[in-house]
């Protein structure tokens, strides 16, 4: 199962934070699949991608099963 | 003895600055930086801010940023923390703790510290203001 993260204001647009997905697909295809209009903003730059704890900017890349799939809005500490 | 990480409550400055300091007779200059919660905002009067963060990248970010400084600056050594979950106003999100022999790394460390937890680190925060409501902040607000 694919696991999928989501942080700031994406978690709360979306009304959920962590899922578990049977998944088989490449990261883009995840994407659109869990918001169309996340697609669109990760284009623009406002949402970042990350696998298994880095930044993954290939939608292209496959998605497979202990994957974690963290979706980022663009940061804002300190 | 400098550190890094994610912190769930009030951060001792203190506590940090005499650590980093301890036994270290080359130290000739510390520098600290505290981000500190400000009640005014273009968007309303802010009573506290509420920061998420990804623990796994944020504390890893961290980490490599206090690293980095050191290697880079030739700092003697360096603390890096920041606050998350709820902080009020007045109360410190981010300590940064520079020491140095001579004073203008230590100044020049703790300025690119702070412009690399905001540039690199997976940490958000909203504006949680007086009398309800929030928004999310935006990189470049």
């Amino acid at each position: 199962m694919v696991r999928v993260r989501l942080y700031g204001w994406i978690a709360e647009e979306l009304g959920w934070r962590e899922r578990s997905l049977d998944f088989e697909g490449t990261l883009g295809d995840l994407i659109a699949a869990l918001n169309a209009d996340l697609m669109e903003l990760v284009f623009k730059g406002r949402v970042m991608v990350a696998v298994n704890h880095s930044l993954e900017r290939d939608l292209g890349r496959a998605v497979s099963g202990d994957d974690i799939i963290a979706l980022l809005p663009t940061f804002s500490g300190g | 003895m400098g550190r890094s990480g994610i912190v769930d409550g009030p951060i001792d400055e203190e506590i940090e600055i005499r650590a980093i300091a301890q036994g270290k007779t080359e130290v000739g200059a510390i520098v600290t930086f505290k981000g500190v919660i400000r009640e005014k905002s273009p968007h309303g009067r802010v009573e506290k801010l509420y920061y998420d963060f990804y623990p796994e990248m944020a504390s890893t970010a961290l980490e490599e940023i206090r690293r980095r400084a050191i290697e880079k600056f030739g700092l003697v050594d360096a603390t890096l923390l920041h606050r998350v979950g709820e902080v009020p106003v007045g109360e410190t999100a981010l300590l940064v703790i520079a020491a140095s022999e001579h004073r203008e790394a230590a100044f020049e460390a703790a300025r690119w510290m702070v412009d690399e937890v905001k540039r690199t680190a997976a940490i958000w925060k909203k504006e949680i203001f007086v009398g309800g409501g929030g928004r999310w902040v935006e990189l470049e607000d």
